[in-house]
């Protein structure tokens, strides 16, 4: 790829995209899919040029501001460009979950593309501002998107989640900044080669004294609340059920990701010897975040609610893997686990973001047939009068709860055979999350589509045709990562190996 | 047992019976592990305890039901109680032989009352059937024989000989010799509760509401078939030409008439057989030919009216189970909820009202104190701008007045000054 600067291209393209939407009127889902399309594409195509080594490929460098430290770097590896390639596809899914949009569908249309630029952005970032930059950027068209078109409790949460993130990033950046006075650099390659070496330390220590694990803890707080990690996850209920679901389904299938790939591409590698002293109360998070995340699912009946706990669920196998690897590694074998569990983290990351939007989709296809009932006892029996609905749907609730031969079982597989060597207590305890997962699920299965069909859902519509077209390719990618997981794995092997080998615990 | 009845018939003959108890067997040597030649490990012997334990007690269970299907259900889960005292005292040949019978067997059964079922117009309580021996001929030789083989009866039938490996392990086991007595008496029930449910369907006279017809040849076939495998299977376990084991445990197989005549081998066989027996006469003699109505107490409930409550109410499991795990589950439920809307979402509410607090005791402070002050000193300002703007009349009079008396005053001080 010599002199075509691919990654500013892809993530120049949804921002004309949304620069056009804007000005089209009731055209712009036309723009805005064609735009989805064409960054899927550039994503994709991304992915086939990563180098083979799993180091970062791709890059672009430039200076910016040279007195602060600032450049424009960007490039990819493995997990960043798996990143790009979902949030190309769950932007699409939102997109044409959107059908439905007609109050300014310009302005919608522009702000879902500029929110994808905005990941885009944050995905390929390389140096602190560019990266904060973008990763800002992606919450003000959250917080326009929930604030304009969201149910009725919108505005207390388009504000929470708005307030709560920015919380978050104000920590992060307060880190950032002392990092830099301490370094002079903002680059995150640079950050992560001085951590290794064991340099960074001693260097904050002579500016600041012994603050590195207050810097490590603002890094994480930053990221904690973007997952979510319990007690940080408040917002999250709130902002996934009123947010308008093709919303919801950004939200959790591609920013909650953002809050993940910090942790593996910032702080794991710059503050990995603070987070390994922290391991201990940072597993009994994600273990709490994992066990109450499903069971504070099964107290809910809303079913965007139910599908936004299970979702703080999914994502707690991701960190619990996350702080379970951050151990010095001793001997093969627990290396073999390391590498286990972060593939396993990854592939979740897709995974759950693939699922958890499909879920939401179908929350979204439920509303529109039923003048916006999503209460889970409000159905029943819709497997009579809708089966393919019921099936389709069923599919991908079973992907969700982790049946093997789809896609939400290899990662929880791998996550749970890496993380148990390094922590059994945790991926004991963890484990009820599972059950308790697969109980919430069967439930939302049993009461919404089993049983007798009420006499006003006798012609409850099944899928048409145009919709039955959209759904095929996401179903298919989850039975075809289920069995064939090697799609990803094979990709993201290197830079696992390549990450792993440069963490310092 | 919900289920159609075909997906019962697989279900408790074939996949989840062959999950279990297959992978108990295919981890043995696991379970083996640390063990003496010759001994046995605390797995074996929980699996043992555990698996005597289940088969008396689904047994006594399925004594007090009305569901056809669901006496068959608990017959599983005592058979599988079976299967794996079998395997924890006899090793893997002698439960998986049981396992393998039993699918045969039970298959027929369940696919036996599936045709009752169909016959008798979906009815599935017993006490609203009757008489079917007359009605449903083919039915009731071939549930008839299923019923003999799960019983055990002597000789013809598979479940004898996969029962009786069982059973003559449990004799030989060396901890103890309470399993062996609890899976006989699991044997008497077994004749006890199968009598009872055939009386109940095939003897005596008709009690349903719409008379009962014979499946068609599709659903009688299967019978027959399965009917048949019931009988010869056991053919190919019997202790004088042990295939089965032979063909699991990787040996040659020989034909010897004379292991038949090891005298423990006779004895035990005759006392089961002699349990079995007098497993079906007690049945008999409670239930035989006489078809009470409908609503009329069971003749057991009429001895022991506590003890049927007991065993009806499926000795309360299912209560016992609904007031802790799904108690908990709910309980906890509720508590992760309650944790997120008052103490996390508490905890924002609080941060977001302190904000609030500081905010208004900023603008407080603002007008009150900064604001007052520089306000103040403004009036204050302009008070003494007002006073001096008076004297900045503009009057001529004023001017003059107050230029005499500063000459006065300038004279005054003059003259004051130059005093000597």
């Amino acid at each position: 790829m010599n002199g075509i600067p691919i990654l500013t291209l892809l993530t120049v393209l949804p921002l004309a995209g949304a620069a056009v939407a804007l000005f089209s009127g009731k055209q712009a889902r036309g723009v805005a899919l064609l735009s989805g399309l064409a960054s899927l594409a550039v994503a994709l195509f991304v992915w086939t040029q990563l180098p083979a080594d799993g180091s970062i490929g791709l890059v672009e460098r430039a200076a910016w501001v040279p007195s602060l430290g600032i450049e424009y770097h960007v490039g990819v590896d493995g997990l960043g460009a798996l990143m790009l390639v979902l949030s190309a596809i769950v932007t699409l899914m939102a997109v044409d979950a959107a059908h439905r949009v007609h109050h300014m569908p310009g302005f919608f249309y522009g702000l879902i593309l500029m929110l994808q630029s905005g990941l885009f952005g944050a995905f390929t970032a390389l140096n602190f501002f560019h990266w904060f930059l973008f990763w800002e950027l992606s919450l003000i068209p959250a917080f326009f998107l929930i604030k304009l078109w969201g149910g009725p409790r919108r505005g207390p949460a388009a504000t929470q989640f708005f307030v709560y993130t920015m919380a978050g990033s104000a920590a992060l950046l307060v880190s950032f900044l002392a990092i830099f006075f301490s370094t002079g650099s903002m680059d995150f390659g640079y950050l992560a080669t001085l951590a290794q070496t064991g340099a960074l330390t001693p260097m904050v220590e002579s500016h600041l004294g012994s603050a590195m694990p207050w810097l490590a803890a603002g890094v994480l707080a930053g990221f904690a609340v973007k997952v979510p990690l319990m007690p940080f996850h408040t917002w999250l209920p709130e902002a996934y059920a009123e947010a308008p679901s093709p919303v919801t389904m950004l939200l959790t299938g591609a920013m909650s990701k953002m809050g993940l790939y910090g942790l593996l591409r910032i702080a794991l590698p710059i503050f990995g010897v603070q987070i390994a002293a922290m391991r201990t109360p940072l597993l009994v998070l994600a273990t709490i975040t994992v066990v109450m995340g499903a069971w504070a699912a099964a107290a809910q009946t809303d079913l965007k609610r139910v599908f936004a706990y299970s979702s703080v669920n999914h994502l707690g196998y991701c960190m619990l893997a996350i702080f379970a690897l951050a151990v010095p590694a001793a001997g093969a074998a627990q290396r073999a686990s390391q590498a286990a569990a972060l593939n396993g983290a990854i592939l979740q990351i897709f995974n759950h973001g693939i699922t958890a939007a499909a879920l939401f989709w179908f929350v979204a296809m439920i509303q529109f047939r039923t003048n916006g009932l999503r209460g889970i006892n409000d159905f029943g029996g819709l497997r009579k009068p809708a089966p393919i609905f019921a099936g389709l749907m069923g599919i991908a609730l079973f992907s969700s709860l982790g049946l093997p031969g789809l896609n939400g079982f290899v990662g929880e597989f791998l996550i749970f055979r890496g993380v148990f060597p390094l922590a059994w207590v945790a991926a004991s305890v963890s484990i009820l999350g599972l059950l308790v997962t697969a109980v919430v699920l069967l439930t939302v299965i049993q009461k919404v589509f089993a049983g007798p069909t009420p006499e006003r859902w006798a012609k409850f519509p099944d899928l048409h045709p145009s919709e039955r077209m959209a759904l095929t390719p996401v179903i298919v990618l989850m039975f075809l990562l289920g069995l064939a997981p090697q799609l990803i794995v094979d990709t993201i092997n290197p830079t696992v190996m390549n990450l792993l080998a440069h963490w310092r615990f | 047992m919900e289920g159609p009845t075909p997906v019962s018939a697989l279900i408790h003959a074939a996949t989840m019976v062959a999950a279990g108890v297959f992978l108990v067997a295919r981890v043995y040597p696991l379970m083996q592990a640390g063990a003496q030649p010759g001994g046995t490990t605390v797995a074996l012997t929980v699996i043992v305890w555990v698996g005597a334990a289940t088969a008396v007690f689904a047994a006594l269970i399925a004594i007090a039901q009305n569901d056809i299907k669901r006496i068959l259900a608990y017959s599983t889960i005592s058979q599988l109680g079976y299967m794996m005292a079998g395997l924890g005292m006899g090793g893997v040949a002698v439960g998986m032989f049981h396992l393998i019978t039993h699918a045969f067997f039970k298959s027929l059964l369940f696919m036996g009352a599936g045709s009752v079922i169909h016959g008798c117009r979906d009815e599935q309580d017993i006490r609203r059937m009757g008489g079917l021996k007359v009605d449903m001929p083919l039915t009731f030789i071939t549930y008839a024989i299923g019923m003999l083989a799960l019983c055990g009866f002597p000789l013809l039938f598979s479940g004898f000989w996969s029962k009786d490996g069982i059973l003559e392990a449990a004799h030989g086991w060396s901890i103890s010799r309470a399993p062996f007595y609890l899976l006989l008496f699991g044997v008497l029930l077994t004749a006890f509760y199968m009598t009872r449910q055939v009386c109940y369907v095939f003897f005596g006279y008709w009690r349903g509401r719409q008379t009962a017809h014979e499946s068609p040849k599709t659903m009688t076939l299967p019978l027959v078939i399965l009917a048949l495998f019931a009988m010869a299977l056991g053919a190919i376990g019997t202790p004088a030409w042990p295939w089965f084991h032979a063909f699991l445990e990787d040996r040659a197989v020989v034909f010897d008439l004379r292991a038949m005549a090891d005298p423990r081998l006779l004895a035990l066989m005759t006392a089961s057989s002699i349990v079995v027996i007098f497993g079906l006469m007690l049945g008999w003699r409670f239930y035989g030919d006489r078809s009470p109505k409908p609503e009329a107490p069971d003749a057991l409930e009429k001895i022991a009216p506590t003890l049927w409550a007991g065993l009806r109410d499926r000795l309360y499991v299912d209560e016992l189970y609904g007031a802790t795990v799904v108690a908990f589950y709910n309980w906890w439920a509720r508590v992760a909820d309650w944790l997120d809307r008052c103490i996390w979402g508490g905890m924002v509410a609080a941060v977001a009202a302190l904000f609030g607090l500081w905010a208004r005791f900023s603008r407080f402070f603002d007008r009150a104190w900064i604001d007052g002050g520089f306000d103040k000193g403004c009036e204050e300002l302009s008070t003494g701008g007002g006073l001096l703007s008076r004297v900045e009349g503009g009057r001529a009079q004023n001017y003059l007045r107050i230029l005499a008396a500063g000459v006065v005053a300038l004279v005054a001080i003059l003259l004051w000054s130059v005093r000597p």
